[in-house]
């Protein structure tokens, strides 16, 4: 991962996919918000999401599996059978996306 | 039912083909009847079939089935008549993608064809054309029109079927070629070609439409109305001349006589060169890996070689002493193993280099290729630029003269096109500020035809766009004044500076944005968008400008944008680069002493030093004495800043961060490196502009607003409006009627660009469409609310006034929400409140 210095903590730099540049999106900063200093991710995983023409590297713990999830009610549910929480992926950048608006520019 | 405009078309075309029914045979008879097949599949079914089906039988010789040709054409005009309202011309075969392009084919071929024919008038003395020059004119048209009815725009093949008519006309005799309707045949093809470049924006389109319409009619008025149009078959004096214009068209096949040489065109979508630059982006980096990958294997072949050597030592301490004798005699065996194998490395090593040359070579002819491929002649650009001259001569009323010069220099495409609304601007302001009126001219002596020239070069690795007037030049005392004004310079500042600076403060946003600047009215306007254009292309603009003798703006741009020349460097183990272009050169600097220098002299100048160790968060190493500078230059400004560690010049394949960084201006992007990793490209702009903080005149005007002390500017402008919308006509058209109103105005093209403007400066109210690339209207409009200017009044203009839009639009406190095509003068007033 390269660093992006001047970047806000959620962008904890950019790396290189298949030849092209994408950045690295800390998921627990951007949960907090990017006022809150950075909560660090102990893993080296990172799950890509491509969203509206919009890449990012999600990085995350770890990965535990790849499943498909049920819905029971308002809940989801994995093959353990135990509530899941889903996070909408779209939200998620449009969040990182709002929070990197104006505040990362230098000028 | 099938469209008005098409039943025309089809009406005309069975006019001309009965009258040549009557008197002509072979090669123009199937002409004409291939032409009435085309215009026939403009017809909606059944009326398209039931045209096809008679037609067929007609060209296989049965001449009943011409009676019948004519009872369809008037029942189709009967039923013309009966539509009280013509369908709206859209929807049947508008909409898919296939169309799209075609249209933008299309469009580049009406291009094409049309620039050259405005040449062509151009040159032409009070007696016109000559019989050749007709003939081009009336084949061109012709091709133009069944063109435009195969990409479904029937607007456009019925004008250019009324430029048709009147040129067959005058070709003919009747209608005597005269100024008048030299001018008037210029008008319409400039209104044609203005019809092409809206048609994908539907508001654009209607007034499009409608200025085709005028001059369409215009025309019409001066030949003498529009005969050949009237239903029936074969009127004696339209069946005459139709027989005459169907001839023409015949006489214009190719081989007889000088028709001008005719530039092939490759056309080719930008993404997939993109793709194949990509492409060759990876060759380049596999180039790397080998010869990575040869070193190895020449340092395993050295090891080799040194390992050799010691069996040999070891051979021959063993061969000293008898009893070892045996031992030796297997050693050397092995030795020979050893040589073999050394060899054979060696041999492949060799190899390796050999396929990394050619390898080396097939991306350098690869790049150069594609490359090429996405060049495009500066005349291309010119020539899409020359209609627009002449109508805004027409409409400020002067006499102007475009001189285009270089034209064969080439550029990327990408940098053309979106370069191509940077050069309008500069081209308007020196229509409608340079170039004097006529009566001043007079005065000072000189002509009253005001000359504008464009004129492209090549400049090294660069390519130079002049556009240069002959017109009064700036005023840099009243500048200077100005500057005083805006509060963005002292007075002390202002009397010392040098006329370049002056000059050079003209881009750096408002200095004469001021409607009621007198002087200056209008002049600076877009000039600050025209900078950040050309800097976010890479390129630069520079301004010169004599009194009395005219105004010359010089915009830089790089020769592509797809691979450029670096210089690399380290900071805190990570490698940056930066344009080559900008490098001046590179320096040690002492840091012995207990504080870093803030500037620099290179040769006698001081040039200010910026740590740009602490810009990314480092620090300078404790322990080093000296650490490498690099001196860079960008918009006629140096700088210098420190490194780690210089790597070197490299070609590198310029990449977006992609939308999630595009705020963060520090980078220009970012290139990945042979081994993979990512490498940022800083941004000279922006390193520029933290250099020299003074530049930034929107942030200083800012900053005396916030000042409660400071002196209040002397500011008469009216309130600040930012208009957003991805069409230049909707931007145009409403900036200069909300300038009219008093109201200073700037224009974004879409969303991105916008937000980019109200973070750099202060807007009173926001204009914006919904639909648009990059950021659209309602994304905005969220950041705009979520940000510092949540109580920013805003307007929404829009082509889908839906009820969803509309509350969505309420929600976000957004003050109205009119629907497209928008009244100015409504704008002006919801503004105003």
């Amino acid at each position: 991962v390269t660093p992006v210095p001047t970047a806000p903590p959620l962008i904890s730099g950019v790396v290189n996919f298949g030849g092209g540049i994408v950045p690295v999106v800390e998921i627990a900063a951007i949960l907090a918000g990017a006022t809150q200093p950075r909560l660090a991710c102990r893993g080296e995983s990172a799950v890509l999401v491509e969203i509206d023409e919009v890449r990012a590297a999600v990085r995350l713990d770890a990965v535990l599996e790849v499943t498909t999830l049920r819905r029971e009610g308002e809940l989801w549910t994995g093959a353990g059978g135990g509530p899941i929480q889903l996070i909408d992926p779209r939200d998620m950048i449009a969040r990182a996306r709002s929070l990197l608006g104006g505040e990362s520019t230098t000028r | 039912m099938s469209d008005a405009s098409f039943i025309r078309l089809f009406t005309h075309e069975v006019a001309r083909l009965l009258a040549a029914l009557e008197s002509e045979t072979g090669a123009v008879r199937e002409r004409v009847i291939t032409d009435a097949v085309q215009a026939a599949m403009f017809l909606d079914e059944p009326d398209a079939s039931r045209a096809h089906h008679i037609l067929g039988r007609l060209e296989a010789g049965q001449s009943e089935a011409a009676d019948e040709l004519a009872a369809l054409t008037r029942e189709l005009a009967r039923r013309e008549g009966d539509a009280a309202e013509p369908p709206p011309a859209s929807g049947r075969i508008f909409d898919t993608e296939e169309t799209r392009t075609l249209r933008s084919f299309f469009r580049d071929e009406v291009h094409e064809h049309l620039e050259r024919v405005i040449g062509d008038l151009a040159e032409l003395g009070p007696e016109g054309p000559d019989r050749h020059g007709f003939d081009e004119l009336l084949r061109l048209t012709h091709l133009l029109k069944g063109s435009a009815g195969t990409v479904g725009l029937p607007v456009f093949a019925d004008a250019a079927h009324r430029l048709e008519e009147a040129l067959a006309r005058s070709r003919g005799g009747t209608l005597p070629w005269s100024l008048e309707l030299g001018e008037r045949v210029v008008e319409i093809i400039d209104a044609l070609l203005a019809y092409v470049d809206a048609v994908e924006s539907p508001a654009a389109r209607r007034a499009a439409t409608a200025e085709l319409e005028l001059r369409a009619a215009a025309l019409d008025r001066l030949s003498g109305g529009e005969l050949t149009a009237a239903p029936g078959p074969a009127a004696p004096e339209s069946g005459r001349f139709s027989a005459e214009a169907a001839a023409s068209v015949v006489v214009a096949e190719p081989g007889d006589h000088r028709r001008r040489p005719t530039t092939h065109v490759l056309r080719v979508d930008p993404r997939r060169i993109d793709r194949l630059m990509d492409g060759v982006g990876e060759l380049t980096f596999d180039r790397t890996r080998i010869e990575r990958r040869v070193g190895e294997i020449e340092l395993q072949s050295e090891g080799l070689a040194r390992l050799g050597g010691a069996l040999r030592r070891a051979i021959a301490a063993l061969a000293a002493s008898p009893d070892a004798a045996a031992a030796a005699a297997e050693l050397s065996a092995i030795e020979t193993d050893l040589c073999a194998q050394i060899a054979a490395v060696r041999d492949s090593a060799a190899a390796l280099i050999d396929d990394a040359q050619t390898l080396r070579r097939t991306t350098a002819d690869l790049q150069r290729g594609l490359t090429g491929i996405r060049m495009q002649s500066a005349a291309a650009l010119f020539e899409r630029l020359a209609p627009r001259v002449r109508a805004m001569a027409r409409a400020e009323g002067k006499r102007v003269k475009l001189q285009l010069q270089g034209g064969d220099t080439e550029f990327d495409r990408a940098v053309a096109e979106q370069v191509s609304d940077a050069l309008v601007q500069l081209l308007r302001n020196a229509v409608a500020h340079g170039i004097e009126p006529a009566d001043q001219r007079r005065q000072a002596g000189k002509p009253e035809l005001g000359v504008i020239t464009l004129a492209a070069r090549g400049e090294g690795e660069s390519v130079a766009i002049d556009v240069v007037d002959d017109g009064a030049g700036l005023d840099t005392p009243a500048l200077r004044q100005r500057l005083i004004e805006l509060g963005a310079w002292s007075r002390e500042r202002a009397e010392t500076e040098s006329d370049d600076e002056v000059l050079r403060a003209v881009f750096f946003s408002n200095v004469s944005s001021k409607p009621s600047a007198g002087l200056l009215a209008g002049r600076g306007v877009g000039l600050g968008a025209v900078r950040e254009t050309v800097a976010r292309l890479g390129g630069e603009i520079r301004l010169s400008s004599s009194p009395g003798q005219g105004t010359t703006f010089t915009v830089l741009l790089p020769l592509t944008t797809a691979v450029a020349s670096a210089l690399l460097f380290k900071v805190a183990g990570n490698v940056y680069a930066v344009p080559n272009v900008n490098v001046v050169e590179t320096a040690m600097i002492e840091t012995s002493g207990p504080a870093i220098p803030t500037h620099l002299r290179i040769r006698s100048d001081p040039v200010p030093l910026i740590l740009l160790h602490a810009l990314l968060g480092a620090e300078i190493p404790g322990d080093a004495r000296t650490v490498p500078a690099v001196v860079i230059e960008y918009l006629g400004r140096r700088l210098a800043f420190t490194c780690d560690k210089i790597v070197g010049p490299r070609e590198i394949v310029v990449k977006s961060l992609g939308p999630l960084l595009s705020s963060m201006s520090l980078y220009a992007g970012g290139t990945v490196s042979g081994s993979g990793k990512v490498q940022l490209i800083l941004d000279p702009a922006t390193l520029v502009r933290l250099a020299f903080p003074s530049i930034e005149i929107d942030q200083s005007v800012k900053a005396d607003r916030h000042l409660p002390g400071a002196t209040p500017t002397p500011r008469e402008r009216g309130p600040r409006v930012l208009i957003v919308d991805d069409s230049l006509t909707v931007r145009e058209t409403l900036s200069r009627a909300l300038e009219r109103a008093g109201f200073a105005v700037d224009s974004a093209a879409d969303g991105a660009e916008a937000w980019d403007r109200l973070v750099s400066s202060r807007y009173d109210a926001l204009v914006t469409d919904l639909e648009m690339p990059a950021l659209d209207g309602f994304e905005l409009i969220e950041r705009i609310r979520a940000g510092a200017a949540a109580d920013l009044p805003i307007v929404v203009i829009t082509s889908r006034a839906t009820d969803t839009n509309r509350a969505r639009a309420a929600a976000l406190g957004v003050k109205d929400l009119l629907a497209k095509p928008v009244s100015p003068r409504r704008l002006a007033k919801i503004l105003g409140e």
